[in-house]
């Protein structure tokens, strides 16, 4: 039955003006054949008996590839009884416009390009109509909408209304089993991306949370929009201006991730790069939308943007590991699963256009029961696993580490207040005033002062590291200070050179020592660390080795006099590098300009600057009369 | 976040035909750059008399990273046979470099130019 109505149907189309409509096979007809057709657009086109003998005869659903205004007509011979009928026209919502003998049916209607869609299945009841209808479709194919799959092909089908009713509820049941799956996949991979991102607020310093986070809700947002603007749920121009313009800044948040995830800084060449990254939006997407560039152009522009991304990743990553950063490999498997998608799908489209039938299968999505996924739906969800082990294991060793480094800053600390807690101790004339302020995690400055035979000596220093380890090293120092009796400046440096030499765990620290006799005499001696500010001026003194540098290094002496109310500040090199946000140095400049200002004001500015390290200022000031007048 | 200390290594000729090697450092010098450096200056044959290490590329040296340039400097000294310049350091650190005594073991020049010109 089904067979002798396609025959009749067949041979009617070519030879006769109209179609009958007989019988309704599985309870409604295709009517994809005998339609004629012609470019360009005139309402007249729609009145019944219209002439269009002259228009060529096609098939509807034969892709044709086509943008612009397009009209197509049908004659059908309807049976003489009949309940109410419908059709059923599977076109891009927004594209068409459907006439019955003349008569435009209220829906569906023309939409500008933003609103349109793929195609889909649109359910049109058909008036009631004798035993003819003339069938219009006035169409209109955006040029952005017609590179999407079926190029422009059209469907029709008739039969009585709940017919058509089922076979509608059956297209929409293929779409969303097409579909939902994969954007099942993709919501999971949005909601990992969440906390993710939580993970970032708790530990601020791992940048690669944030960026793992605004990967995977770009990457799904780009999926999910992907997947419902091709079939035909949401307007293609979301798919457009969402999901390809994201593909962007997608590639730059798995660079910043990457390289926040081996803890280097992105190289000028991979900014470059991510710079070139955000021009695509501006210089392609909106041209191929406006006709300018062609779809294919559009294409291997994307390819050719996007493929150094992935393969230089990889290979980065190769080159970090054989460097020695072992967890550069953990990311080596998830990097490479978008790109082995990709390949497939390519090697999928390519099969079938160079007849590879073989392996046509490679790009087929995967059949399970009634639903179906696409490989890069299985490579999203491998790639959730992967990064998802991956990060675990980052977590808990960051997570490991922070703890044990919060428990060595408390403990470090406990020992460095313990230390630096006591008064700058100076003879009678000579007034001492330091600020301390320690960076975020303990570092190594200290300073000492003691009353030695009626001269005051005082060391300033800064020991290398940061953490327990230098903690324990200021209070070798600082213990030895407290038992060395000589106040001569090289002496004292000399000694505590010995000392940091002999010890096993090494370490290195600057240290300038400065010996002041009750007449004003000034002895200085210096370890490499900064000279020291006399009434503004910085003091000139022979450079020398830091300590626990090398026993052979030889620490000069410098001796001058001080008059009354001169004032001497000694600073650690927090000052002096402090460093703003841009990654400028507060330097030698501004350091000598506020070098004659009070402890408290200089270590202010250089915190406010930027602190990058412990901040210390001490400042001496000789004052003999208040001495007299006391 | 510091950035990966990378070197590279090559060979130049001076005006009267001497070959130099220079070392070429790239991104921070901290503690975690102790091994690629050491490692690049042990790399060195035994022939090679005159070394350059070209701070052009470094962003930020801090205080261990200085630590190891001079431990590399004191090796030359110790052995006697190798002389080393360093040049294409910021104003700062050619400060820093001369407080902490660099000076006393290596030549400091603005540029490679002044650098092969001294050499």
């Amino acid at each position: 039955m089904r067979k002798l109505a396609l025959l009749l149907l067949l041979a009617l189309s070519v030879s006769a003006q109209s179609v009958p409509v007989s019988a309704w096979p599985n309870g409604s007809q295709t009517l994809n054949s005998g339609w004629r057709t012609h470019p360009g657009d005139n309402p007249a086109w729609a009145q019944p008996g219209f002439d269009d003998s002259a228009w060529p005869v096609i098939t509807l659903d034969a892709p044709d590839n086509y943008a612009g205004w397009r009209w197509y007509r049908l004659r059908v011979q309807l049976p003489a009884r009949h309940s109410p009928l419908a059709l059923l026209v599977t076109g891009g919502d927004g594209t068409y416009e459907v006439y019955i003998n003349g008569k435009r049916m209220p829906e569906p209607v023309l939409k500008p390009p933003l609103r349109v869609t793929l195609p889909r299945g649109q359910l049109v009841p058909l008036p009631a109509v004798g035993d003819e209808a003339e069938i219009a479709l006035r169409t209109d194919v955006p040029l952005t909408s017609m590179f999407a799959a079926d190029r422009g092909a059209w469907r029709v089908q008739i039969g009585p209304l709940p017919a058509i009713q089922d076979a509608q509820r059956a297209l929409l049941g293929q779409r969303l089993n097409a579909t939902l799956p994969g954007v099942a996949i993709s919501l999971l991979v949005f909601f990992a991306g969440v906390p993710v991102l939580l993970l970032f607020w708790w530990q601020p310093d791992h940048r690669e949370y944030l960026w793992l986070g605004l990967y995977l809700v770009g990457a799904s947002t780009e999926s999910i929009a992907f997947m419902l603007a091709q079939s035909g749920f949401i307007p293609f121009s979301l798919n457009w201006f969402w999901a390809d313009a994201t593909t962007y800044p997608i590639m730059i948040a798995q660079i910043e991730f990457t390289f926040s995830f081996v803890g280097t800084r992105v190289t000028r060449g991979w900014r470059l790069y991510e710079a070139l990254l955000l021009a695509p939006v501006i210089f392609l997407e909106i041209p191929a939308w406006l006709g300018f560039i062609s779809r294919g152009v559009m294409n291997l522009e994307e390819a050719m943007l996007t493929i150094p991304a992935s393969v230089g990743l990889l290979v980065l990553l190769l080159i970090w590991y054989r460097r020695g950063y072992r967890e550069s490999s953990w990311l080596i498997l998830p990097s490479l699963l978008p790109m082995i998608s990709v390949a497939i799908i390519e090697l999928g489209i390519a099969s079938s256009y160079l007849g590879w039938h073989s392996i046509a299968w490679i790009g087929d999505p995967l059949r399970i029961g009634v639903f179906s996924l696409q490989p890069y739906n299985i490579a999203d969800l491998l790639f959730l696993l992967a990064i998802g082990i991956v990060m675990f294991l980052r977590f808990t060793r960051v997570s490991r580490e922070q703890a044990r480094a919060a428990a060595e800053l408390e403990a470090a600390q406990r020992v460095q207040a313990l230390l630096l807690r006591s008064a700058p101790s100076a003879q009678p004339g000579l007034r001492i005033d330091s600020v301390y302020r320690p960076a975020q995690e303990v570092g190594g400055d200290f300073f000492h002062s003691v009353q030695i035979d009626g001269s005051t000596r005082v060391v300033v220093g800064d020991v290398s590291g940061k953490g327990l380890g230098a903690a324990m090293l200021v209070s070798a120092l600082v213990g030895a200070l407290d038992s060395i009796r000589t106040s001569a400046p090289a002496e004292v440096l000399r000694v505590l050179n010995d000392l940091l030499l002999s010890r096993q765990q090494g370490g290195f620290a600057t240290c300038l020592c400065a010996e002041v006799a009750p007449n004003g005499t000034l002895t200085l001696a210096n370890a490499g660390h900064l000279p020291p500010y006399r009434n503004g001026q910085e003091l000139a003194l022979p450079p020398a080795l830091p300590l626990g540098m090398s026993a052979d290094a030889e620490y000069a002496e410098t001796t001058l006099h001080l008059a009354p109310h001169d004032t001497l500040t000694f600073l650690s090199d927090g000052v002096v590098e402090a460093q703003s946000p841009t990654g400028e140095l507060f330097g030698f400049d501004r350091t000598r300009a506020i070098s004659g200002q009070s402890a408290e004001e200089i270590a202010q500015t250089a915190q406010a600057f930027g602190q990058q390290d412990d901040i210390t200022v001490l400042t001496l000031q000789f004052a003999p009369s208040e001495v007299l007048h006391a | 976040m510091q950035a990966v200390t990378t070197v590279n290594e090559r060979t130049v000729s001076t005006t009267s035909g001497e070959s130099i090697t220079l070392i070429c450092l790239r991104g921070d010098i901290s503690s975690a750059s102790k091994d690629v450096l050491l490692n690049a200056y042990h790399r060195l044959g035994n022939t090679v008399s005159r070394v350059l290490l070209d701070f052009t590329a470094v962003d930020y040296i801090n205080s261990s990273g200085i630590a190891i340039i001079i431990q590399m400097l004191l090796e030359a000294g110790k052995a006697g046979t190798r002389t080393v310049g360093i040049f294409g350091l910021s104003p700062h650190f050619q400060k820093v470099f001369t407080m902490v005594g660099i000076s006393k073991y290596a030549s400091l020049h603005k540029d490679e130019a002044a650098a092969l010109a001294a050499a």
